[in-house]
């Protein structure tokens, strides 16, 4: 089967055609599309730092239903509605601020402020920080708890630090 | 050429005929009976001839009756023979150190048998060879490196000559302050001298800076684009050259060699340079000031150049040694640190780590041995210099004592001589990194001298594959004249799946190299779609082949990263078609940033099983005409092999499919089975009528089965 086929399987929805809500009762969304309502459902990104704003709409049993490629194009309630279960869905703190990083035996210990507040972390060797693009950092913690950094944000002293760890 | 061999030429053209000429001449150690004699055999345009010039025993075959030739590879030796009306003759015999030659002599004689070349074509390309040998200079080649980027080295020097010569003027300015200045107390000569010196030291300094950081940024230039030239070089090389190198020795040459060339074309260039001149200008001034003095100062001359030239005829050796035995050490570890797993389950670790030891142990020895040659050198060369100091200060000191010579020019002379045996130190500590880098840029050189993959032929195409596969008479072997495939004729339909089984080495997975062009085949041809693969656009035919193998590669990156490695612009929803295809979304799903997940040098942080499906996920995306399946589900469990299974079936649905198995289950189902063994086709047809045949194919069928049954039974009895 040809790859036009197996893309023509994807449920790939215009995002104009969608309309979301909120459903607090269920803490999860409430989607509508071309007449069909599907409930339960939660955002999920198949590439949470390069196409932040493709989505996958799939219900809580991972039933996946439809795929946006670019949310921005709901209407702003719909947008709003996404945005706010992604935020509660994924927690990614920004960092906004390193206090301080030292590495001692193959570990990087993070001492930072994030948009969340201030914590520390470790990091294992170099591996686990990743350059996404110019300007975005990821970074995984030991936890698996993911970071991220805009460095166009960073304060020189902050940019110092990362500088020895890229 | 020696007169003992001019003497054979002229005794075989005599058995020339007029226009008959000699194309090749091969030198053999051994005669027809086995014992250690000269023998020559000869290719002319018309014959092979074998000559003994100590028996006089001369053997000859016209080209036109001899029908085939064979290369013999014995114990300690080997053995050309050839067909010639219907009996089979010995031609020569040799030892291996011959073997090289006389594989190429059978495949000329081949050639011209085969009509693949016409003699005369043979030597014009001979020729060219020889042409190509002649390499030019390393150290103009290395100089030449450079020209790219000449301003800045302008500029560098500049400063290098400016910083030198500032330092010559100190020890002027201190004779005049110690006879003028001190001597008749002027202060404010005093002040002006001093004032002077500070501006100069001033200056110096700034110019040093200059030149450190030009010379760096030079530097680094020079070794990105080398770097750079070397790697896009080594990509384009062809796989035999990757079989003979080895990923060890390959990543040596490219960061280690190129790191010391670096060196030498900034730092050491700008010294040698630098520092002849220093040592001129030096000269001319002491000459001047006191001819004398200066008889004491030229004592170590002799000695440091018979030094440096006894150092620099032996150094290379040593050094090349180093550098062999360091490309050991970082082969050894491409080996075994990432197969660790492999060490660790067979207990290897002690021994691994004792053959570690060995190679490193060679690199210590081959190190001390430079070290007892520098010793032998260098420490001759610092006392011969300081004994000839402690003269100039007694002869001039006696000099001032008996007031013919002022104390300031005696201690301005003394000044200047550290500075004239200083660059002379240079000069000699600059023959072992220059020594290092000499042998770094032959063998980046090496590499850059060698032919690239076969380029596309001027009328190759871009040809949109339909599917329909043909090798006709293909014989192929990674070494000259050993064939692991002999004959093979097989033709694949569009659409077709086909299987192809046979014992390990059969030449199986050698025929898929072939048909991407990764090998070319030395005798017969492939076509697809009718068209020979070699005048398909190389781009082209392997865009339209994909390839799923048993390890198959995944490089550091993300699972996006790997999935789309084929295409450049692949847009995100084929990425994921592609995944769910090969079943390998919902895993991707799960891990913490999915699709942008990192997944570790060659894929670590993936099970097998995920590997292949990513790899899979490769292959859908690049929506291949053909595809092959190299042993893929050979190395995972069977529920996973279930799942990949799942996932082929997509995959083959509509096209054109080749599948390499191990495990004969795997291909019960395919339109037909293409049995080989020792590089022939032995058996063809579908798996029914291969079993009701009883032949290789019904034979391994039943061990498999066999097998399968007695590794039940144990589980059962375990369980």
């Amino acid at each position: 089967m040809s790859l036009k086929r197996f893309v023509e399987q994807l449920p790939l929805t215009d995002p104009k055609e969608v309309k979301i809500e909120l459903d607090e009762k269920r803490n999860s969304l409430k989607v509508l599309w071309k007449g069909r309502v599907y409930f339960n459902i939660l955002p999920k990104k198949p590439f949470p730092f390069t196409r932040k704003y493709f989505i996958i709409l799939a219900t809580k049993g991972g039933e996946e239903v439809l795929y946006l490629k670019d949310y921005r194009q709901l209407d702003d309630k719909s947008r709003a509605a996404l945005e706010e279960m992604i935020n509660r869905t994924y927690f990614i703190p920004t960092i906004t601020r390193i206090k301080n990083l030292v590495y001692r035996s193959g570990t990087y210990r993070w001492d930072v402020e994030t948009d969340r507040g201030p914590i520390e972390f470790e990091t294992h060797g170099g591996r686990n920080i990743l350059k996404v693009s110019d300007d975005e950092i990821v970074v995984f913690d030991i936890n698996k708890n993911i970071y991220r950094i805009d460095t166009k944000k960073l304060d020189k002293k902050s940019l110092f630090h990362l500088y020895f760890v890229l | 050429m020696s007169e003992d061999e001019g003497e054979t030429d002229n005794i075989i053209e005599e058995e020339l005929r007029k226009e008959e000429n000699i194309l090749y001449k091969f030198e053999t150690d051994i005669d027809t009976s086995g014992r250690y004699s000269k023998g020559f055999l000869y290719i002319t345009t018309e014959k092979i001839l074998a000559f003994y010039p100590e028996t006089g025993e001369v053997k000859s075959y016209p080209l036109n009756k001899v029908k085939s030739i064979r290369y013999l590879d014995h114990v300690g030796g080997g053995e050309l023979e050839v067909e010639i009306d219907g009996r089979i003759e010995s031609l020569v015999r040799f030892t291996r150190a011959k073997s090289a030659d006389f594989r190429k002599a059978a495949i000329i004689i081949d050639e011209i048998l085969t009509e693949t070349v016409k003699p005369e074509e043979l030597q014009a390309q001979e020729e060219e060879k020889e042409e190509e040998k002649g390499k030019a200079d390393v150290m103009i080649r290395l100089v030449a490196l450079l020209k790219p980027h000449w301003k800045l080295g302008l500029l560098a020097t500049i400063s290098s000559l400016l910083a030198v010569s500032l330092s010559l003027i100190p020890p002027m300015l201190m004779k005049q302050l110690i006879d003028d200045a001190l001597a008749n107390g002027k202060v404010g000569l005093l002040a002006y001298l001093t004032f002077l010196l500070v501006v100069i030291y001033v200056l110096s300094t700034l110019f040093g800076i200059a030149r450190e950081y030009t010379l760096s940024l030079l530097g680094e230039k020079i070794v990105y684009d080398l770097r750079r030239k070397l790697y896009e070089h080594v990509e384009r090389l062809p796989l035999s050259f990757h079989d003979r190198y080895g990923s060890g020795r390959l990543i040596s040459r490219i960061s280690d060699d190129t790191s010391r060339i670096r060196w030498f074309l900034t730092w050491g260039i700008q010294s040698l340079v630098i520092s002849t001149l220093q040592i001129v200008a030096i000269g001319v001034l002491v000459f001047t000031m006191n001819p004398y003095l200066t008889m004491f100062a030229l004592i170590p001359v002799p000695v440091i150049v018979l030094g440096i030239r006894y150092y620099r005829s032996r150094a290379w050796r040593f050094y090349h040694r180093i550098w062999r035995k360091w490309a050991d050490v970082s082969a050894m570890l491409v080996d075994t640190v990432p197969g660790t797993l492999i060490v660790k389950s067979f207990s290897r670790e002690k021994i691994e780590a004792q053959r570690f030891g060995e190679k490193l142990w060679d690199v210590v020895k081959s190190v001390l041995r430079t070290v007892k040659l520098r010793l032998q050198v260098f420490p001759l060369m610092g006392l011969s210099t300081s004994i000839s100091i402690v003269l100039i200060w007694w002869f001039g000191g006696l000099g001032v004592i008996e007031k013919t010579l002022s104390l300031g020019t005696l201690t301005a002379f003394v000044s200047y001589m550290w500075q004239f045996y200083g660059p002379i130190n240079t000069l000699s500590t600059l023959m072992e990194p220059l020594q290092t880098a000499l042998t770094s840029a032959e063998r980046v050189f090496e590499i850059l001298d060698m032919k690239p993959e076969t380029e596309d032929e001027e009328n190759a195409v871009d040809l949109n594959i339909k599917g329909r596969i043909k090798f006709e008479n293909v014989s192929f072997g990674y070494e000259p004249n050993v064939y692991v495939l002999r004959n093979v004729s097989l033709e694949i339909e569009p659409g077709e799946v086909v299987g192809i089984v046979g014992p390990s080495g059969s030449g199986k997975t050698t025929l898929t190299k072939l048909l991407l062009r990764l090998y070319t085949p030395d005798k017969g041809r492939i076509l697809i779609d009718g068209v020979d693969i070699r005048k398909i656009k190389l781009r082209s035919l392997r865009r339209q082949i994909g390839v799923v193998q048993q390890e198959p590669l995944i490089f550091s990156g993300s699972v996006a990263d790997n999935i789309a490695y084929g295409v450049n612009d692949a847009k995100p929803e084929e990425i994921i078609a592609a995944a769910k295809a090969a079943r390998a979304h919902e895993f991707i799903m799960s891990l913490p940033a999915a699709y942008d997940t990192y997944v570790g040098e060659r894929g670590s942080r993936l099970s097998g099983g995920e590997r292949q499906r990513v790899a899979i996920a490769r292959a859908i995306l690049t929506d291949p005409k053909i595809l092959v399946l190299d042993e893929a589900t050979s190395s995972v469990d069977t529920i996973t092999e279930k799942q990949i299974q799942t996932a082929l079936n997509n995959l083959v649905e509509g096209r054109t499919t080749i599948i390499i198995a191990h495990r004969l289950s795997t291909v019960k189902n395919v339109d037909k089975i293409i049995v080989m063994k020792d590089g022939r086709i032995v058996e063809v047809g579908r798996h029914d009528e291969l079993i009701k045949k009883k032949g290789l194919y019904a034979e391994l069928w039943q061990a498999q089965f066999e097998e399968e049954k007695i590794s039940l039974s144990q589980k059962v009895r375990v369980s």
